[in-house]
């Protein structure tokens, strides 16, 4: 088999396997809700792997996003029992808004004040979210309790029409993701996080596309945010919390910032065992913690990079073996 | 016919003069080496000039247009191009992609998020005119942080050139290369200079006493001499700055 | 309608809020300023500063000495803290090049782990010591009464911020820390070990940040988290001062502390915002900060 083939042949396998695992997903886990969770938190780390993989910024802000799209729809929802679709586009729309002025006062600065200013006007958020309580509840959270149909006879109550529902729109944004990077526009992200100074030098407004991008993501966190709203039928305020913003972080590296398909292995891994371990010791998050450090300094690939090295060595291996007998 | 000049440019770092009232003038189709030992300040010349920063006070003109505080890639687009004193590539993209980005730059085909970057038929193909030019067409898929340390020179070159420009800003090319290097890099240059302005920071005076028609020499910040190669090599203060640098 | 007797001590309580924030943020600073390394775990060394002085406030009960001697507590705990993390967690990251990335992840997983072993020593449930007796009551500032910790708060937070701008801009080893963060390769050459700078750089940075939980002790319930809005303080403050600059961010922080307390008279609910609106503000007309540097 020659290399283009074989190259043909593994990323097609690759996606099969993605589509059967996400088919079975539901299933596979210990109750289907959980694999509506870890879609959601998925779609959230598929974004901060867009911003720090693919265009080197590292952002401590993916709550505040993801809230404001939450609230929006459990707003319009609980108010004017609004359509889920149209309820779900108004809240992309709001949260862009707020991603276009959050980014543009972000990215003022250049470098690393970037990541702290995310996480400085996260925690604004989330203090506006706590004090305007006639609005959101504060920190009781927002209970609508609705999750609509989807037209008059599909019904979302079940758990699993909610999870493959909620996948039509994963999917959606892991294409559309996919394709953005491997556009004109993905190539000018990635080189500037490999060479930023070269980049504007070659005639590119470097600000422009790290705004773009921003906001994109931005757009993704409050369509995740309006399906998490519809998930629990309830809006607490942990969602704006940076503890979210870093369990996405966490999850991200976990699974392997240098891939799409990490995210989507961290939120999995994370969420699992988020799930088990919590109920086995209350300071569950220090094993979180010592592991996360572990893989900073060990295999800051990530799960997913660990996967493609033992790949390819085992690919090696074989071929060696080939070649030997 | 003036292409690039800079009246009084001045730079303060805090406490430190970078650049101290430097004026030059290119003119069209000149080859202008700047000249000067380490520190001088060449390199931040060529930064003011090229907006990665502003001058304390001063001004830039390009074709009569006064440039000074525009951003890199507005200036980029005015017809400069320039490269730096060390490699500045893109390690982890193709050794194709990098050049694609700089021939992808002119244009407006960035901001297309759906299109497959594969599929831009004309930066691609110049792209690989391009490196065809410097002899890296074979290694078009490698990445670019795989290649050899005067290869990876070559693909800078190549990433400069890609975007056409009218006035071309070279940051010691020559630094880190073999004198047969040295050679075939300076003779390039020489080609280059056949149908565009250049302007050449080096300080190896030697390397340019041959190809350059104007010679400026920084000192300290400051202009300490400029004339034709001839002149330079005449000057009693040049000399004494350059005591015992090669 | 508000009186003097009740501005005239909010606006001291801007002060020395601001004041200890600064401290800390000096810290993040000078940290940053030497190894490139953005502290995500500098409020989680407040946090643990903060605990440490509990337990020598409630377990030594003697008087004005437990105060000092929770204070030196806090600061030796936390700089130990401090050295064991650059020496295990951050040294093997210098070399590599995206070292500021990491070191904001490392530092960040790190605040996790602290966190959760304070709530494994103390407890998760919150602490509140509460003013000492010894150090209660007031006094008379003419037009208004003040209490005495808080004075003593912000007088000990300017003597520490000035001693520390004295330690780094005046002495023969600040000097060799400027240097080194300026040029590592030159200083390096001439027989500095950085190593030795670049931990004592940390556990400095550290100390003032474990200082500031310390003297925090007697006037907040002490909480696992509390660190986060403190650090979150603390960026500001450094944005807005300008990194670099000690008097930027002396500034900075007493500027954001006067804000917010006059904020608490006239509009409680945006208390905790206002600062960031101040950040927005100073990002749009003039983003290098009030004082900053090249940076």
């Amino acid at each position: 088999m020659s290399f283009k083939t074989r190259e043909i042949l593994k990323e097609n396998v690759l996606l099969v396997a993605f589509i059967i695992y996400l088919i079975i997903l539901p299933f596979a886990v210990p109750y289907p809700a959980l694999a509506t969770e870890i879609l959601i938190y998925g779609m959230l780390a598929l974004t901060f792997i867009l911003l720090l993989g693919y265009v080197g910024l590292l952002d401590f802000g993916t709550a505040a996003f993801f809230a404001i799209g939450a609230y929006s729809m459990g707003l319009l929802l609980k108010f004017f029992h609004i359509y889920i679709l149209l309820g779900m586009f108004i809240s992309v729309l709001i949260t862009t808004i707020f991603a276009l002025a959050i980014g543009f006062l972000c990215l003022r600065r250049g470098g690393i004040y970037f990541a702290l200013l995310t996480l400085a006007f996260n925690e604004m958020i989330f203090f506006i979210i706590y004090e305007w309580r006639d609005l959101t509840g504060g920190d009781s959270g927002l209970h609508h309790g609705i999750r609509p149909d989807l037209a008059p006879f599909l019904s979302l109550q079940p758990e699993i029409n909610f999870y493959f529902f909620t996948l039509i729109f994963f999917v959606a944004v892991f294409y559309l993701l996919l394709r953005l990077i491997h556009s004109p526009f993905g190539s000018v992200l990635q080189a500037i996080r490999e060479n930023e100074l070269r980049t504007t030098v070659l005639g590119y407004n470097v600000d422009r596309f790290k705004l773009t991008a921003f906001v994109l993501a931005g757009a993704i966190r409050g369509l995740a945010g309006s399906l998490f709203a519809m998930y629990q039928k309830f809006v607490g305020i942990e969602i704006a919390s940076w503890v979210t913003s870093g369990n996405v972080i966490i999850m991200s590296l976990m699974g392997g910032v240098g891939s799409l398909f990490g995210g989507i292995v961290g939120a999995t891994i994370f969420i699992i065992a988020s799930d088990i371990l919590s109920a086995m010791w209350e300071r569950w998050l220090l094993i979180i913690g010592i592991v996360f450090v572990a893989v900073v300094l060990f295999i800051p690939g990530g799960v997913w990079a660990g996967l493609e090295i033992l790949y390819n060595k085992l690919r090696l291996k074989s071929f060696v073996e080939k070649i030997s007998s | 016919m003036s292409l690039l000049e800079t009246e009084n440019l001045t730079k303060n770092f805090g406490g430190l003069r970078a650049l101290d009232n430097v004026s030059i003038n290119v003119k069209k189709g000149e080859l202008h080496s700047i000249i000067g030992p380490n520190g001088a300040g060449k390199t931040t010349l060529f930064n003011v000039i090229s907006g990665v920063f502003p001058p304390t006070s001063g001004k830039v003109k390009f074709n009569g247009k006064d440039i000074t505080g525009l951003k890199p890639y507005q200036i980029s687009h005015l017809g400069i191009g320039r490269s730096f004193q060390v490699i500045s590539i893109f390690p982890a993209l193709t050794v194709l992609e990098n050049v694609r980005l700089a021939t992808q730059s002119r244009g407006s085909y960035s901001f297309n998020l759906i299109k497959k970057v594969s599929d831009l038929k004309e930066p691609t193909e110049k792209a690989y005119e391009l490196l065809e030019k410097v002899g890296l067409r074979e290694k078009a898929s490698w990445k670019a942080g795989q290649l050899s340390h005067g290869e990876q020179r070559l693909l800078d070159i190549a990433i400069t050139l890609a975007t056409n420009p009218i006035l071309l800003m070279l940051d010691e090319p020559t630094s880190g290369l073999s004198p047969e290097e040295t050679t075939k890099t300076i003779e390039t240059i020489r080609e280059l200079a056949e149908d565009r302005t250049i302007l050449l920071i080096e300080h190896k005076i030697n390397v340019v006493l041959d190809v350059s028609d104007v010679i400026t020499v920084l000192h300290r910040g400051c202009v300490l001499a400029e004339g034709t190669p001839e002149e330079i090599q005449r000057d009693v203060e040049v000399q004494k700055a350059y005591l015992g640098v090669r | 309608m508000v009186t003097h007797a009740e501005f005239l001590p909010q606006l001291l309580n801007g002060i020395g809020y601001g004041a200890t924030i600064a401290l800390i943020a000096i810290g993040l600073s000078l940290i940053f300023g030497m190894l490139k390394i953005v502290n995500f775990a500098h409020g989680a060394l407040y946090t643990y500063g903060a605990y440490v002085a509990f337990t020598v406030f409630s377990g030594i009960p003697a008087g004005v000495f437990s105060f000092w001697l929770a204070l030196i507590a806090a600061a030796g705990f936390v700089g130990f803290l401090g050295l064991a993390m650059e020496t295990i967690f951050l040294r093997p990251i210098y070399k590599r090049p995206d070292a500021i990335l990491y070191g904001i992840l490392l530092t960040f997983g790190l605040a996790e782990v602290l966190r959760e072993t304070i709530q494994i020593i103390w407890g998760a449930m919150p602490k509140n010591l509460g003013i000492p007796a010894y150090l209660s009551g007031s006094i008379n500032l003419g037009l208004f009464i003040y209490p005495i910790y808080h004075t003593i708060l912000i007088v000990l937070a300017f003597a520490v911020i000035l001693f520390t701008w004295f330690f780094v801009e005046r002495t023969k080893l600040g000097s060799l820390i400027r240097a080194s963060a300026e040029d590592p390769e030159t200083a390096s050459s001439l027989g500095v070990s950085i190593h030795k700078i670049y931990t004592l750089t940390f556990m400095l940075g550290c100390v003032l940040a474990g200082l500031g939980g310390a003297l925090h002790t007697p006037l907040v319930a002490l909480r696992a988290y509390m660190g986060i809005d403190i650090l979150v303080a603390s960026f500001v403050v450094v944005v807005v001062g300008g990194l670099g600059s000690i008097p930027g961010v002396l500034l900075g922080g007493i500027l954001i502390g006067v804000v917010r307390s006059v904020t608490a008279l006239y509009w409680p609910t945006a208390v905790n915002v206002v600062m960031f609106i101040v950040l927005a503000i100073m990002l749009v007309i003039r983003p290098t900060g009030l004082m900053g540097r090249i940076w």
